[in-house]
């Protein structure tokens, strides 16, 4: 792969990465350092990047690998809070009401065992097709399709549980104003 | 989208089993104001999972990635400006040692003239014999000065005998004097 086309293809990944990356470790810092890293990493490699089928792909499995490791070597416990990603995806976002149900979301998928929550956020967060995820993480189809499965039906419990909590606190509060 | 229709997409949700764009459908349907209430609880998760966040920040990040892969297509600098100054030192010498060197130890550049010997010793001859005639004439004109000379032996003779003159006649006036004083 030459210079323009790495510039044209991949560096416009950054950011998709650095989502990624954050997410996994629900550390802004931490990932991009990640993404920084891999980047280095893919142009350094740049002359077979040609011979791989997905660049986008390859690059979501070295960030997710990097993130791997990074977990691992820093003994972070995997389903800590993301307190840190929420900011990187709640910021844009005008409508306040949006603005807390991301950081919700965030923090039900990060609780999450990590393989759910890799193919959870790949699927539901940038709409990855089965074998693009598959590529990424390294599970086959069927796999994915599991634990995908798995990880939607925790984030139904935790939203039918937070709504109920919501729908009791409300009902409370229209009693005692009543 | 119809409620109906909804809840069946969201029960193959839940599977695992929607394609993309059933699922793209469900965040449309769940954008909606008029929810029936059992759905209600999924609308967050839907409507959040469905923005696609491209803020100034990630696009900042993009930037700065883009610089990075950028510094690493230029080659690297080694010539800072104290590397100028000794690179420059190191050159100057160079060219100092090798300049002489070729000066000295260049060729020098002869030319036959002749090709024959024996005629290029007779020119050489012919030569040399013009230079000492000339040098003869030249000497031939400082002939008075060897006269000169003759003049000044004359007078260094005459000269010698009246310095012992006046040698004798400070002896005679030192006898005098102890003459005198006796």
């Amino acid at each position: 792969m030459q210079q323009g086309e790495f510039t044209e293809k991949i560096v416009p990944l950054s950011s998709k990465l650095r989502r990624f990356a954050c997410f996994f470790l629900g550390n802004e810092e931490d990932g991009r350092d990640v993404v920084q890293d891999v980047l280095l990493k893919l142009w350094q490699d740049r002359q077979n990047l040609d011979r791989v089928a997905n660049a986008e792909a390859y690059a979501m499995q070295m960030v997710r690998n990097k993130c791997l490791d990074h977990l691992k070597s820093s003994r972070v416990v995997k389903q800590r809070p993301l307190t840190g990603a929420l900011q990187a995806f709640s910021e844009p976002v005008d409508h306040t009401e949006w603005k807390d149900t991301s950081q919700m979301v965030m923090q039900l998928a990060g609780r999450l065992p990590e393989v759910q929550r890799s193919v959870l956020y790949l699927r539901d967060m940038e709409q990855k097709e089965f074998d693009e995820i598959s590529a990424i993480t390294g599970l086959n189809v069927n796999a994915v399709r599991v634990n995908l499965s798995r990880a939607r039906k925790q984030v139904r419990e935790e939203l039918l549980k937070i709504w109920d909590h919501e729908s009791k606190r409300s009902r409370r509060i229209t009693a005692e104003i009543l | 989208m119809r409620a109906k229709e909804a809840e069946e997409l969201l029960q193959k949700y839940f599977e695992g089993e929607t394609s993309l764009e059933e699922e793209q459908s469900l965040r449309i349907f769940f954008l909606q104001e008029e929810i029936p209430g059992d759905l209600l609880p999924y609308r967050k998760w839907f409507v959040t999972t469905g923005q696609t966040v491209e803020d100034a920040a990630t696009d900042g990040f993009t930037q700065e990635m883009a610089a990075m892969i950028q510094r690493q297509q230029q080659p690297v600098r080694f010539l800072s400006r104290k590397m100028i100054v000794a690179w420059s030192g190191i050159a100057a010498s160079v060219i100092i040692i090798a300049g002489s060197l070729l000066f000295y130890l260049r060729e020098p550049d002869y030319r036959d003239t002749f090709s024959d010997p024996a005629e290029a010793m007779a020119y050489a001859e012919k030569t040399l014999t013009f230079v000492s005639e000339k040098y003869n004439r030249g000497l031939a004109t400082l002939a008075p000065v060897s006269r000169l000379k003759e003049g000044e032996n004359k007078l260094d003779k005459n000269l010698k005998t009246i310095r012992k003159g006046f040698r004798e006649y400070n002896k005679i006036q030192f006898i005098n004097h102890l003459k005198t004083v006796d």
